[in-house]
């Protein structure tokens, strides 16, 4: 094996100017559930940060599909679907969000309401004109795009669009397709050259602003008479990033929501000539449904279908439903082909190579393999006041099994049906092979994470972290996340053989990595990810913010000696009380977005029955901050006010929010002891790296 | 230094020495750190100071709020002892609209004499990228003859992150390039001590081979820090993406050289990141306005108030130094 390539060195494709690494790496899983994204009608594609939205739609991109041909690869759409001609504008680099930053008229009424105007006719234009260049080029590749575009009829398409009366006489006299396109050429390069100060923004724009989707339409409508394309060949127009118009300071909010809903207008026109594609943030995509000029609001199944890839990539209730790992699996073995590997079981290389992760006992020895016996007490928290009995029974079981000692600790602490505190310690410990801690096997998984982190905190080691099932927990639904695990992990593999005798190394894919080699690996995984939250919009306050909510999810599950609350990694509100504080709301959607917090409804326990929303740390932060990945049981609930005091803790300032406003919640006393020393320090959770 | 052109730049006690313009149009800006103040303290001890503005640019609400109201109280405070008035200083908001930046310089413009000191010490490129755009463009150009930007070095930096909360990589205003022009055929990329999203960008859409301008030489903590960005860009992506030239972090005229040859006099096309000092970035904005280039920035909303700490100092004189871009009409940097 290859000592010196980690076949997941590269971990974004898109960087790459060889286009045959996009064909080799792209997995075409998600396509399964994105084929609306192909077909006829407007199609919203959510999806956290990474999680692979923009290489869907990059697939809608003619440049993409010639370089599947040119790497002799079959397009990975289905061929009953491969039909399309796609265009689309970037936001960004189109100049659209410069609309709006200089005045045209001078009176600031009347220029907010020329600005969104103005924004639908440049988009109009910059659509149609990617339009026309997808459709040459298709036209000059006409084996690759299976004869879709007859380029011989483009002059006769020219013709009908300039006859158009959508265009307001701007097209009128251009015969030919070039003409055509010089002309919407000279449009957008005044617009671009306005808003660079360099000319004023002639009467002729302002008297022939077009309505929004009308001449892509009609675009549409020529190059079907004209027999271009065929009457059943569907038009696709790419939009990528939709939250830039209204959540970035770079435009003010005010202008930025009218141009969402320009946008929206388009969209609510159901018109069947254009079939519009969404690209956003899954929380950003509904803050505003509203039409342009108009009370109406979209409507899901009528105006728009939704594809939500994080849904979609998401782990159920039942896991036989989950697509992620199947997703990961072809992904990684994609990666390994590349570079020549291939495991025995290529069908589950990932299995092969990362193994099973070590029983929860064989675990659990491990973090006390060098606990001393006068440390058991400490680990288990057993108080002098204890029974001697109990006290025997868990030292001896924990020389033996310290997980299971730990668990019959917390069992004993609890005080089940009766709800009187000690009544399980006033018992002597029972006396059957299957005791409640081990029988009761719902009980039992709950408190598995929260057990070992306890361990292993009260034995100052690190949790350890590998297996191929704990690898796909941390990483998904996030596919980049997962190949930065796998790359981390390969990594270390490659430094810690690199450091032994060529006789004496290992084969990654015949002989699987070492599970101490994936903690390392895993850990700088997560380090990573961590260190990255600054690097997307907005991340310091998110950073600072996870930071204080890392901190007290770990000193949370470790204080709680009895394992009464094994799901306090997360927090949970209701959906009334977010709602009444938006920009609060806002801020925890953002992090959402950007995959730093994970999010989802649940079903409350209290009797209120209120709707109410439970929030985690993403599950790759978990190693980072020394916390259960896993989510069970019910959340820590909360309130405004304390999130309102967890932001003040963070130093994040967010307008409308009054800092005064926060106070931290009374939490439950908690059954520690306070005369228990402690033994190292301060309490475990400074072994939290900062 | 170009070989073929000498292009005046030093400190500026020996640039007013040797030039004989006697009055200035000074415009400048009040920021939390000591050194915002050195140039003008400086001109005005060294030349006469005629119209002059001073910006103070106001961030997004934060954590560090109170810090910077302190700051901005003492160096509003000493520009009023260095001999400014208290009318000059005008507050503007970060993202401000581009006409309300454009209306700012056009109105300094109007009331100068025609010889403008722009100081960037303290200036976002959000404000003095379109400030020089628009000052080398005016029409007629003859309007102003002499064109000097001023940039002052501090002791040294806080090891906290220099800002806060950027945001979406978008053009600077005023750099949004020209819509014929052919492609790009490069990224250049000046490099600063941080990332700024610039490794979103760069997983993103930009499949163009990257060109860091590496500050050099610098002194041993910056350069370290700038190796470590690069380290930090280049990882998990193809090396192969990426090459590394040496650009003077004090001389604006070296990077605008860099680019001149990297670009083969702008035949290859290159966007733009200026994240490197002031004065490397200064060099790419000259080269983008002379060549109608895409300039991106990430914009960040909170800048740290210590972001510098004190004033370093050259000859018993604060260390401000002085890049004449135009002087008597004649224009030191062309493509």
């Amino acid at each position: 094996m290859n000592y010196d390539t980690n076949p997941f060195e590269v971990l974004y494709v898109t960087d790459s100017p060889d286009p045959r690494l996009f064909v080799d790496l792209f997995s075409d899983l998600p396509i399964q559930f994105s084929q609306p994204i192909f077909q006829l009608g407007n199609v919203v594609l959510k999806g956290t940060q990474g999680c692979g939205k923009s290489m869907l739609l990059n697939l809608l991109k003619p440049e993409i599909r010639l370089a599947y041909h040119k790497a002799s690869v079959d397009f990975p759409v289905p061929s009953e679907l491969g039909r399309f001609v796609g265009a689309g504008i970037n936001l960004t680099l189109s100049g659209a969000l410069d609309i709006g930053q200089r005045p045209v008229i001078g009176t600031t009424d009347e220029d907010e309401a020329l600005f969104p105007l103005l924004f639908g006719d440049f988009l109009n234009y910059f659509i149609v004109r990617d339009l026309l260049r997808s459709t040459k080029l298709m036209a000059e590749s006409p084996d690759v795009f299976d004869n879709a575009v007859n380029g011989k009829r483009l002059d006769k398409c020219a013709r009908e669009l300039s006859r158009q009366d959508c265009w307001f006489g701007i097209l009128h006299g251009c015969e030919s397709f070039d003409a055509v396109c010089k002309k919407i050429d000279d449009r957008i390069a005044v617009y671009r050259s306005f808003h660079q100060f360099n000319c004023d923004i002639p009467e002729e724009i302002t008297s022939s602003k077009t309505n929004i989707g009308e001449p892509i339409a009609r675009t549409e409508e020529a190059l079907k008479i004209a027999k271009v394309i065929d009457e059943d060949t569907p038009v696709v127009v790419r939009i990528d990033q939709l939250e830039k118009l209204y959540r970035s300071d770079i435009l003010r909010r005010s202008l930025g929501t009218q141009y969402r809903r320009i946008v929206n207008k388009a969209l609510g026109k159901r018109d069947s000539r254009i079939s519009y594609r969404i690209g956003t943030r899954p929380y950003a995509w509904d803050d505003d449904l509203t039409v342009f000029a108009t009370d109406d609001k979209l409507e899901h199944l009528r105006d728009y279908r939704i594809i939500d890839l994080d849904e979609e990539l998401r782990r159920r209730e039942n896991e036989g439903t989950w697509v992620f790992p199947q997703f990961a699996q072809d992904t990684f073995r994609r990666r390994l082909k590349r570079v020549q590997l291939s495991p025995s079981r290529e069908s589950d290389s990932l299995a092969t190579i990362f193994g099973k992760q070590p029983s929860d006992k064989d675990v659990a020895l491990e973090y006390a393999r060098n606990s001393r016996a006068s440390r058991a007490s400490y680990v288990l928290q057993i108080k002098d006041d204890w029974p001697d009995d109990w006290k025997e029974f868990l030292l001896e079981t924990f020389g033996e099994d310290p997980f299971d000692a730990k668990l019959a600790a917390a069992w004993a602490l609890q005080s089940g049906q009766s709800g009187k505190k000690g009544v399980r310690l006033a018992e002597p410990p029972p006396n059957e092979k299957n005791p409640p801690w081990r029988s009761r096997k719902p009980w039992r998984k709950e408190r598995v994470r929260q057990c070992l982190m306890q361990i292993a905190a009260r034995c100052a080691q690190r949790q350890k972290w590998s297996g191929s099932r704990m690898i796909l927990a941390l990483s998904a639904p996030n596919i980049s996340v997962f190949l930065s695990v796998c790359h981390e992990i390969w990594d270390a593999f490659q430094r810690s053989e690199s450091r032994k005798p060529p006789s004496k190394r290992i084969d990654a894919v015949r002989d699987g990595i070492p599970a101490n080699v994936q903690t390392v690996g895993i850990e700088t995984a997560s380090r990573h990810w961590y260190h990255k939250i600054p690097e997307l919009p907005s991340g310091h306050d998110r950073q600072r913010f996870v930071d204080v909510l890392g901190r007290k999810f770990r000193k949370w599950l470790l204080d709680d000696v009895a394992m009464s609350y094994p799901g306090h990694n997360g927090f949970s509100l209701t959906v009334e009380e977010l709602e009444q504080c938006p920009p609060l709301a806002r801020f925890l959607q953002d992090a959402f977005d950007y995959g730093d917090l994970f999010a989802v409804e649940h079903t409350t326990k209290l009797r209120d029955r209120r709707r109410r929303i439970k929030w985690y740390l993403s599950p790759i932060l978990s190693p980072f901050f020394q916390i259960p990945e896993a989510h069970t049981k019910e959340p820590y609930y909360t309130s405004i006010a304390e999130i309102t005091s967890w932001l003040n803790e963070a130093g994040v300032v967010i307008e409308g929010i009054d800092p005064a406003a926060g106070q931290p919640a009374k939490r439950r006393k908690r059954k520690t002891d306070s005369s228990q020393r402690v033994l190292f320090g301060d309490d475990e959770s400074r072994e939290a790296p900062r | 230094m170009s070989n073929k052109n000498y292009r005046p730049s030093g400190p500026l006690p020996w640039f007013l020495r040797h030039c004989s313009i006697a009055e200035w149009s000074f415009l400048g800006c009040i920021g939390t750190e000591e050194r915002a103040i050195a140039s003008f303290a400086e001109l005005q001890s060294g030349a006469t100071i005629g119209s002059r503005l001073m910006l103070e640019i106001e961030d997004k609400p934060s954590r560090f709020e109170n810090a910077i109201r302190d700051r901005l109280g003492r160096r509003r405070a000493a520009y009023t002892s260095a001999g400014g008035n208290a009318t000059d200083i005008r507050s503007v908001d970060l993202f401000a609209s581009h006409g309300d930046i454009v209306g700012l310089i056009d109105d300094f413009i109007s009331a100068s004499n025609g010889s403008i000191v722009l100081d960037i010490t303290s200036m976002p490129k959000r404000f003095f990228f379109p400030f020089v755009k628009r000052i080398l463009l005016f029409q007629p150009a003859t309007e102003i003859r002499d064109f000097v930007v001023t940039y002052s070095l501090p002791e040294s930096y806080t090891q906290e992150p220099l800002a806060e909360n950027f945001n979406d990589w978008a053009q600077l205003p005023l750099f949004g390039g020209d819509y014929r022009a052919v492609s790009a055929g490069m990224l250049a990329i000046g490099v600063g001590f941080e990332a700024l999203g610039l490794q979103e960008q760069l997983k993103g859409e930009s499949e163009l081979p990257v060109k860091l301008l590496l500050p050099f030489p610098a002194p041993v903590a910056a350069f370290q820090r700038s190796w470590e960005l690069i380290r930090r860009l280049r990882k998990n992506r193809n090396h192969e993406m990426f090459d590394i030239y040496r650009a003077s972090a004090r001389d604006c005229s070296d990077t605008f050289d860099r680019l001149v040859s990297l670009t083969d006099g702008n035949r290859i096309r290159a966007e733009l990141a200026p994240f490197g000092p002031k004065p490397m970035s200064l060099g790419m904005c000259l080269f983008a306005t002379w060549t109608d280039s895409q300039a991106f920035y990430t914009q960040p909303s909170v800048y740290h108030p210590d972001y510098s700490l004190g004033i370093a100092k050259c000859d018993g004189h604060a260390d401000v130094h002085a890049f004449a871009i135009r002087l008597s009409g004649h224009d030191y940097y062309a493509v």
